[in-house]
């Protein structure tokens, strides 16, 4: 009996996992900024999101959007800078916000196993904020960076319609603008949604 | 009903990511800032006397239209002086009084700038009429204002024998310190900000 109920179970799980037609994840992004971006900031970021969308066009291929925002934030201790010919002592706070707008494509590996691992990319735009905040005043530049985002990870689907998401993302947008490229890594973590 | 738990989850994580957005300063003193520019073709070295007046003027109205020149309180304005006497001190150069015709006249000013802004209480609008049925209250949200008054000095080394195209001397050398005025002078802050302008400036030595 106690195998026909567990048969049944993963019957039921398997059945859910192959007939959903959507995907929905909402995740925890923790950043790791690379390059100029590091540069600028070298704090790692516990402050994101991200929210992706997936409509399976094939068994194990979704197309959708992924959607998110991570803010990076270092407080650098009073120090001496030069800008041009302009020379300035102060403590800086300095704020870095990413906003990705990507459309967004996944092949899954296992797309009928509770435990797929899937690899993907996206494309689209970033919005990036800078604030260098001394003193009362605030230094602020922004662009729209050309953005690109691989990303690899697994979904962990233990009931119907809910599960879990890991996964890792490097978002590069392009110089734009007065900013130069912005790079940075994610770890995301998530709760994954099924239709 | 899954709906609802993902708008749950969704409005939870927004809370929270906005709950620890990313801090900024705690005291006053940390926003000073020390500010120095410099003509870098002029040779500070060849020269050795300055001359400073014994008052600070006070950037404030309108000289044209009338208004008297102001200055800063005799008190706070000898504290400040004497600080930047040390500092040019110790870069080597020697005071002389305007009339034995000093290589450089340092010019000292200050003003004060307050800045208002506000800001409606987007949230209570929110709460009183985001979701149906609660009504739209018919009623704007409230408003809140503060505000802040930041100090600036300025010192300026001015060589008289060198005028620009509007005929006025050209300023060689420009310090500044910024701050946030907290009511009361503070002299330890100023001091702090004053040696820190100087000591960006090593090329003011002449000793």
């Amino acid at each position: 009996m106690k195998k026909i109920f567990i048969i049944a179970i993963f019957s039921v799980l398997g059945m859910s996992v192959f007939a959903q037609s959507s995907i929905t994840a909402l995740s925890y992004s923790i950043g790791f900024g690379t390059g100029d971006m590091h540069d600028y900031i070298s704090k790692t970021s516990f402050r994101g999101f991200t929210i992706d969308y997936r409509k399976l066009v094939q068994t194990n291929v979704g197309v959708g959007v992924d959607i998110g925002w991570n803010v990076f934030y270092e407080e650098k201790p009073y120090d001496t800078y030069v800008y041009k010919d302009i020379t300035y002592s102060a403590k800086q706070w300095r704020y870095s916000n990413h906003w990705p707008v990507l459309v967004a494509a996944d092949y899954y590996m296992n797309p009928g196993e509770q435990i797929s691992a899937f690899a993907g990319l996206g494309l689209g735009t970033m919005y990036t904020l800078q604030n260098t905040d001394m003193g009362a005043y605030t230094f602020e530049k922004d662009a729209w960076h050309f953005a690109l985002r691989p990303e690899i990870g697994v979904l962990i689907q233990p009931a119907p319609g809910v599960g879990i998401m890991i996964a890792s993302k490097y978002y590069y947008g392009f110089k734009a603008g007065d900013l130069p490229a912005q790079g940075f890594v994610t770890i995301n973590v998530g709760f994954v949604f099924s239709n | 009903m899954k709906r609802g738990i993902k708008f749950f989850l969704f409005s939870m994580s927004m809370v929270l990511l906005w709950g620890c957005y990313p801090g900024g300063p705690e005291y006053y003193e940390e926003l000073d800032v020390s500010l120095s520019k410099h003509n870098p073709d002029y040779d500070f070295a060849a020269k050795s006397t300055y001359a400073m007046p014994d008052q600070i003027v006070k950037i404030t109205g309108n000289l044209i239209e009338g208004d008297e020149p102001s200055f800063i309180p005799e008190a706070t304005a000898q504290a400040i002086l004497a600080m930047i006497d040390d500092n040019m001190s110790a870069l080597g150069w020697q005071k002389v009084d305007i009339s034995a015709d000093p290589d450089l006249l340092l010019a000292p000013a200050a003003w004060e700038t307050t800045t208002i802004y506000y800001y409606y209480d987007y949230w209570y609008w929110w709460y009183g009429g985001y979701y149906p049925g609660w009504g739209w209250g018919g009623y704007y949200p409230p408003v809140y204002w503060t505000s802040y008054t930041t100090g600036t000095l300025v010192m300026g080394l001015v060589d008289k024998d060198i005028l620009g195209a509007n005929g006025n001397p050209v300023t060689q050398w420009t310090g500044a310190v910024n701050g946030i005025l907290t009511g009361s002078y503070d002299a330890e802050r100023m001091r702090t900000a004053i040696d820190n302008t100087f000591a960006q400036s090593p090329y003011l030595k002449t000793n």
